[in-house]
């Protein structure tokens, strides 16, 4: 009589709309509507951050000690032992790029299904995850302007090429390369619009300031310098230059935000990212620093100035705390360089003797006549305007190069400044670091997926296995 | 209605063989008086008299019995009906319409002409139906001592390929039915048991501190649960015609599944056991013993380090030789003689690392049953146990299994079958991070179990190849590594219990019209216990606790439980018309529908500090450091988040279906089939997706004409058949599917969801389609002592899920299409022969080999490279690679031949692996096959059984875990391939090794030469390619191989002595298996090829009794 039963309810069951039946939600899936379902998505990214797995929009470790310590000329590349996980110059950094290449483009495509997608507007959190997404999106299209953009010629930005701009989810776009102006504008454009939220909460990561940084960064980039300059000023206000002890903790602070930090990647470090981290320095610790970056701080300075003690051990081993993110000293870098394009050699020198007070113990500022000539092992000979380094640029670069030291921004610095070719010797071989190298390959999936996509110069052809 | 039918067709046969009969009682027509008079001599099939034979007349009461020729002579009234009786043989009933003489020949029972088919729907016969089928019953699967169902099946059915992937008790074989018919989707067959389709799926866990391994679900196939005696028969769908009506799971085929069940009579009590001694595997990896390998690394010693060493330029270390050579560790300060003294002495030690993780061991199986009941009230119930002890130590297996099957009529319209069955599985491992089988095939033969204390040895070489060579450090307990401690330290103990219970409803409305019904509902638990001990160097290696300090020598184990269960039901309601109209038109119709469905839920726990004494944890905490910060608190608490959690899977089918078979003249059969499914996945409008399948088939044995030629060809049927299933490909969505994420985003005060959208949606994405078509041809010769079938196939897969690669810059590195299109072709041969019958011997052989061709039709990936295992034209799991020509006796490696299309224009075209890359073969087997030969004489049998496979090949890379790369430093000289490699040397390596290529020697019928790649360079890059992609294809293996499976020999003794002891049957047997292979393979086992698991030799001993 029980299957009777059975058999009538199924028979009834059957009946019935299936629709109901067949209505179970997969279980940890869904197909996001709310807000509060798009936030998801944002907390992935933001999350990836502070736990040390982003790897390309802030970026973490693995990304920049590779290009720090395989294409920096900070280390000695030829005395290695060990340390496979470090390249040995620029050729090797390559492969990794596509890597770079496709993670960005995802964090773009997540931004693209919030921005597109999300139909609640107005609410307080549809606001703050589109003021996220912007900038989001813009850090994404700036990493990939640095990295697969050639350096910027000022006065050419419409003929040099640009990034394929995918504004929209939409799987079947085929996208070919805008202008590299074009690559800009939106880029500016996203921050802009970002801003226009006025996001202040912290959960979010990328409030005003943070973007106003990232903006600041791409006028820097693209050398607007006089759109850069009342940025980096603001920031350096709002955020002042941190010394002694206050600076040491900051420096020595390996996770979380402390001092005049913006953004810091790390701040909330998973135990796997911890273990990855180590191993690098590990690796690190089997690399010497280099005599040339060493012989960046005077025989003096190397009494004096608290960053010597802070970044190297006395057997040339980086001791420094990796730090991947923004904090205001760039700032000031930033201004002093700014001063000097926009001709005013006197204001730049006060601005980088500022910084210089805040490092060195017991300081006497610089005058123009005590300037020492661009020392002969620095690879950097012309600055960003392709001029001869003047004996203030070099001033200002090598502040920045010792400031900066294992930040991820040598690479970049040198790509700015003339993109220098130079090599390094390992194991009988010689490695020579090419300009073309500076920017990398357009992945080949995208080339031959995407009709009449310009590669960079440099990768014509194609290295098979 | 099946026995009506046999009859008649017995019927018939008689009629035609008894033409002469007949024809000689014509002459005795004159006595027209209304006794006939009858004289026969009752034979069987080979003429031989059956004495004892009975003879029951209609109208008397009393039966008469055959003489010792089989003789018999009585009178009889005219036109009453006799039956001549014999056991084991076919009743033979006729009415006497005339005096009667000379044979008649009775027929064995087991040669029934047709076969008794159960689809899972419906019951019908194999003559009735237009798919392909095949079917194995208790009598073909009786005596083997395998545990596993799916072993058991091995071989036996053409076009069923089972391999098994490792020898450890319980593991489920790898089966697929005519080809592999998707690309990114399940392939495995659909298993239906006793009408109910499983569905026991467990979900999966995994977080970043409990890996997928150490949640063990080795138990949670559900067909590991069944007890092989219970079975009647197993009946394998194998093309859409039979499959259809399964719908969207049934592209991978369908194997059905029937128990036994309570036949009519007094009780019947069977007992059966089995006893099986496991030894090792019939063949052995050829490795070197402690001698041979302490020479061969001197050997090397003296060639690549001496002379670099004494110069103290570059030396590798090779092996404990180069250790004490070279002065590593406590063997510095020696001098010469003090070293070769050190050496002599490990050449003492020899052990063989494989004898010493295998065991010898013993395992039983009991299996008891009782059955029986009068017509309308029948029973069965069996109890079974069976323990599987492995070949690896601390390796077992134990199955518990309960049946009670009652099958009702409370009323002549009403028919109820209730079955309930449990099972239970135990199984316990160690719980290992080292493969124990790579470790054995590896571990230097010098290496000690023991110290002569007693204690366990450390491993001194297996982890210290880096650090020996400059390089880092794999910083071990201060006790080392030792493989015993890890198999008795560690244990994984799974624990499954499965219930189910199933109602069956029979409603007969009219004499031909059935209401049927069927109700199912199952529940299943899963349990397992995994214990990494405190010194084991797997819980060495799960520290997240230390890991940032590198220097830490803090231990602890830990536990990781789970526990899970899922609930299953399928209901089922069906109509079922079937009528004979005008003698000459059968039509049967079934129209149903059908629900099912799964919850199901596993949770988990990992405690770090696990005391198994007292069975509490204390969790450790990062050890003390200078400076805390706040992100320590979070990834502490991140570590402790990922310790726990749960995992949830539902889901849900409903289901319409329809089939009819129309029947003309016995001949001419027409069947079709229908079914659309629906599910509960995302999209499930586009999902509701019908198939069916149409089919025809002529039984040309019973067309007039052929009734000439029925002494000859006693049957002949031929089928074709066409249809459609479909499959379902999971994991990819039309819509954009977020995934929730395990973890969470911290704040300081608050916690935030993560999601990622792991494949790009694709709102064309539409179900995976095979077309499939068959021909097939059934034909016995000489009254069925020869019987044979032959089917050729042709199933065309189009619409497969296909990940074709997008550009980077749309987000995803690849999208979901439906666009490759596979075809499957295939012949299958089986053939049945009797080749001896006679009164005390016979000799029965079966046999069946299938071929399959797989190809990819359509791969529409424009970035699908040469090298890519999907190549259009080629079949799935192509190998490409390189032609070895041999090695080149100038350079010392192997050379490839280039391809006739290649260019060479510049150096670099010599290195190109495009120019060299040929297409290899499969690692798919494109023939398999299987036999079986009985004989028996008087009360004994024996039977010979086993399988082949030909055409697989593999890559056979047996990859050292130590090689060049290991060492971390930038390489001077490309290494061809790993053979070339002389670090790969420093760990066990086969007796081969060391004939090979050497500047003096440059022999080029062994291996190649040894090269170091931080040594000097060479420069063969210039010569010859060295992507391992063309270079890989010197390790070619050819794993054909023919096996013989099992060996049987028995004895049953006959009735009439086992009278007295009032038991109805009594028997023994003696069965060996996995004997013996044949096969060019070097390894182990050709069928699991590589350092795995491999399959043991068992010889076991039977008995069966019966009440």
């Amino acid at each position: 009589m029980k299957t009777k039963t059975c058999l009538y309810l199924a028979v009834l069951l059957l009946t019935l709309s299936c629709q109901e039946f067949l209505n179970i939600k997969p279980y940890g899936k869904t197909i996001p509507k709310t807000a509060e379902e798009f936030s998801a998505l944002i907390h992935k990214h933001l999350n990836d951050i502070e736990n040390g797995s982003d790897r390309a929009l802030v970026g973490n470790a693995s990304r920049w000690i590779s290009l720090d310590t395989g294409c920096g000329n900070d280390f000695e590349n030829c005395l290695t032992s060990g340390g496979a996980r470090l390249p040995i110059y620029m050729g090797d950094v390559i492969g990794g790029s596509q890597d770079i290449y496709s993670n960005l483009y995802q964090a773009i495509r997540d931004c693209n299904i919030v921005l597109n997608e999300m139909e609640e507007k107005g609410s307080l959190l549809s606001d703050k995850l589109r003021a996220t997404a912007h900038a989001l999106r813009g850090v994404a299209y700036f990493q990939l302007l640095r990295m697969f953009c050639e350096a910027p010629e000022a006065g050419n930005f419409d003929q040099q090429n640009g990034l394929s701009l995918i504004l929209s989810f939409d799987m079947e776009a085929r996208t070919l390369r805008s202008s590299l102006q074009q690559s800009i504008d939106q880029i500016e454009d996203d921050f802009r619009k970002s801003l226009s939220y006025q996001l202040e909460d912290p959960v979010f990561l990328f409030t005003q300031d943070v973007v106003k940084g990232y903006m600041a960064r791409l006028y820097f980039w693209t050398e607007a310098w006089e759109q850069v300059l009342p940025l980096a000023q603001e920031l350096l206000k709002k955020y002042p230059l941190l010394e002694g002890e206050a600076y040491e903790k900051m420096m020595t602070t390996a996770f979380d935000r402390t001092g005049n930090q913006l953004l810091k990647s790390y701040s909330a470090i998973s135990s796997s990212n911890r273990n990855d981290l180590n191993s690098f320095n590990s690796s690190l610790s089997k690399r010497p620093v280099s005599r040339r970056f060493l012989d960046s701080f005077s025989a003096e300075e190397k009494n004096n100035d608290i960053r010597y003690k802070l970044w190297v051990n006395p057997q040339r081993q980086a001791i420094k705390s990796f730090f991947c993110g923004m904090r205001t000293a760039e700032f000031k870098l930033i201004e002093a360089e700014c001063l000097y394009h926009l001709q005013r050699p006197e204001a730049a020198l006060q601005s980088i003797n500022e910084l210089r007070a805040k490092r060195i113990g017991s300081y006497t500022p610089l005058t123009e006549a005590e300037l020492p000539p661009p020392a002969d092992t620095e690879i950097i000979r012309t600055d960003a305007s392709e001029r001869e380094l003047s004996p203030l640029m070099a001033l200002i670069l090598r502040e920045r190069r010792k400031e900066l030291f294992l930040e991820g921004d040598r690479f970049f610095e040198q790509k700015r400044n003339g993109s220098p070719e130079y090599w390094t010797a390992h194991n009988g071989l010689k490695y020579t670091n090419r300009k073309f190298m500076y920017t990398f390959p357009i992945p080949i999936q995208d080339i031959e997926t995407v009709k009449g996509l310009q590669q960079n110069p440099g990768y014509k052809d194609l290295i098979s296995y | 209605m099946k026995s009506i039918r046999i009859r008649n067709i017995l019927l018939l046969l008689i009629c035609s063989l008894s033409i002469s009969v007949s024809l000689y009682a014509q002459a005795k027509q004159a006595n027209d008086s209304a006794l006939i008079y009858v004289k026969v001599t009752i034979v069987d099939s080979f003429r031989q008299p059956l004495a004892g034979a009975t003879v029951q007349i209609s109208t008397k009461k009393q039966s008469l019995m055959a003489d010792e020729q089989g003789e018999v002579s009585f009178w009889v009234e005219k036109n009453a009906f006799v039956e001549f009786k014999y056991i084991g043989m076919k009743t033979l009933s006729m009415q006497i319409t005339k005096p009667l003489s000379g044979h008649i020949t009775l027929e064995e029972e087991s040669q029934e002409l047709d076969q008794v088919v159960v689809t899972g729907y419906q019951r019908t016969t194999k003559r009735r139906t237009t798919g392909s089928l095949a079917t194995l019953t208790a009598k073909d699967i009786k005596g083997s001592p395998t545990t596993n169902l799916d072993m058991l099946m091995q071989g036996k059915m053409a076009g069923v390929d089972i391999k098994s992937v490792s020898g450890r008790p319980g593991q489920a074989a790898k089966i697929r039915i005519r080809g592999t018919n998707t690309i990114t989707g399940n392939a495995d067959p659909l298993w239906v048991i006793d009408g109910v389709i499983l569905q026991r799926d467990i979900p999966k866990i995994s977080t970043s501190q409990v890996r997928a391994q150490d949640f063990n679900d080795i138990l949670a196939n559900g067909i590991s649960g069944i007890n092989p005696n219970d079975i009647e028969s197993i009946t394998v769908l194998k093309d859409a015609s039979a499959a259809a009506i399964y719908g969207s799971r049934a592209a991978g085929g369908v194997i059905v599944v029937t128990t036994k069940r309570g036949k009519e009579g007094k009780m019947q009590v069977n007992y059966s056991t089995n006893v099986s001694m496991i030894t090792s595997p019939p063949r052995n990896a050829n490795l070197m013993n402690s001698k041979e390998k302490l020479a061969w690394e001197q050997e090397l010693w003296n060639e690549f380090s001496a002379s670099g060493f004494a110069q103290k330029k570059h030396y590798p270390v090779v092996g404990v030789v180069g250790m004490i050579r070279s002065g590593y560790g406590n063997y510095a300060g020696m001098n010469a003689a003090e070293q070769d003294a050190a050496i002599a002495s490990l050449a003492n030690y020899n052990t063989d690392w494989f004898s010493e993780l295998f065991r010898n061991s013993i395992s039983q199986s009991h299996y008891l049953s009782l059955s029986g009941g009068a017509s309308h009230a029948l029973y069965y119930l069996s109890l079974g146990y069976s323990q599987n002890n492995g070949l690896l130590k601390k390796n077992d297996y134990d199955r518990y299994n309960v049946s009670a099957k009652l099958d009702l009529k409370p009323h002549n319209r009403i028919k109820l079958n209730f079955t309930a069955d449990m099972s239970m599985q135990q199984s316990l491992s160690p719980s290992l991070n080292v493969d124990p089988f790579k470790y054995a095939y590896f571990a230097n033969p010098y290496e000690r179990v023991y110290n002569d204390d007693g204690s366990l040895a450390a491993d001194k070489t297996y982890f210290n190849l880096t650090h020996i060579n400059g390089s880092y450090d794999i910083k071990l307990p201060k006790e080392g590594f030792n493989i015993l401690r890890e198999i008795n330290e560690s244990s994984v103990e799974a624990k499954n219990l499965s219930a189910s219970l199933i109602a069956g409803l029979n409603l007969r409305i009219t004499n031909s019209f059935n209401l049927e019904g069927l109700a199912s509902f199952g529940y299943t638990t899963d349990t397992s216990d995994n214990i990494n001990g405190k010194n084991t160097y797997a819980a060495w290696m799960d520290r997240p606790f230390e890991a940032s300090e590198t220097n830490s020598d803090r231990r602890y184990g830990s536990i990781t439980q789970s526990s899970s269960y899922n609930t299953n039901y399928n209901l089922r309601g069906q109509f079922h018309y079937f009528n004979t109209f005008a003698d000459k038109h059968y039509v049967s119709a079934l129209l149903g529908s059908e629900i099912r469905g799964q919850y199901s839920k596993s949770i988990f726990e990992k405690r770090y500090g696990y005391d198994p004494v007292s069975g509490n944890s204390s969790m450790p905490i990062y050890p003390p450091r200078d400076k805390w910060e706040y992100a320590d608190l979070i990834s502490y608490a991140s570590i402790m988040d990922n310790l726990s959690g749960q995992s949830i899977l539902e889901n849900a089918f409903a289901s319409f279906y329809f089939s009819l078979d129309y029947v003309l003249l016995k001949r001419y059969i027409l069947s079709l089939t229908a079914r659309s499914d629906g599910s509960n996945s995302f999209g499930s409008k586009e999902q509701f997706n019908p198939t069916g399948s149409a089919g025809f088939s002529w039984n040309i044995d019973q067309e007039s004409f052929m009734q000439a030629l029925k002494p000859l060809i006693s049957s002949l049927s031929f089928r074709a058949a066409l249809g459609y299933t479909g499959n379902i490909n999971k994991s990819v969505f039309p819509q954009l599917v977020m995934d929730y994420s395990k973890g969470f985003r911290k704040t300081h005060d608050d916690y935030y969801r993560i999601g990622s959208i792991k494949n790009a949606p694709n709102k064309h994405l539409r179900w995976e389609k095979t077309q499939d078509m068959k021909v097939s041809i059934d034909i016995g010769f000489l009254n069925d002592r020869l019987r044979m079938q032959a089917e050729l196939y042709n199933r065309h897969t189009y619409d497969a899920v296909t990940g074709v690669p997008t550009p980077y810059s749309t987000g995803f590195p690849q999208q979901s299409y439906n666009t490759s299109e596979l075809l499957n072709q295939g012949a299958e041969l089986s053939l049945g022969a009797t080749l001896i019958k006679t009164r005390d011997w016979r000799l029965n052989l079966t046999s069946n080999i299938a071929y399959n061709r797989n190809r990819l039709l359509k791969y529409d990936a424009n970035a699908s490279s040469w090298n890519s295992p999907y190549y259009v034209g080629y079949p799935l799991n192509r190998i490409v690679g390189g032609k070895v020509e041999g090695i080149d006796r100038r350079l010392g490696i192997y050379t490839y031949k280039p391809r006739p299309d290649a260019k060479f224009e510049t150096a670099a075209d010599r290195g190109l692996a495009e120019n060299y890359a040929y297409y290899l073969g499969t690692s798919n087997a494109p023939v398999n096959g299987g036999y079986s030969l009985s004989l028996s004489y008087k009360n004994w049998y024996a039977g010979l059984g086993g399988s082949f496979s030909l055409g697989g090949k593999i890559l056979n890379k047996i990859l050292s875990p130590v090689t060049y790369t290991k060492l971390g430093k930038k390489v001077i000289e490309q290494i061809p391939q790993h053979t070339n490699d002389l670090y790969r040397n420093h760990l066990n390596v086969t007796r081969d090794a060391s004939y090979r290529w050497t500047p003096g020697n440059p022999i080029t019928d062994g291996n190649p030469r040894i090269i170091d790649a931080y040594g000097e360079y060479i420069g063969l890059d210039n010569y010859m390619v060295s992507s391992s992609v063309i270079t890989d294809a010197s390790q070619l293996e050819d794993v054909s191989y023919f096996k013989f499976g099992s060996l049987m020999l028995g004895y049953n003794f006959s009735k009439e002595s086992l009278r007295k002891l009032r038991i109805s049957s009594l028997g023994f047997s003696f069965s060996a298996s996995n004997l013996l292979i044949i096969t060019n393979y070097s390894g182990i086992d050709p069928e699991t090829p590589g350092a795995v698991y491999p399959s043991p030799r068992t010889f076991s001993v039977g008995m069966s009794v019966g009440f």
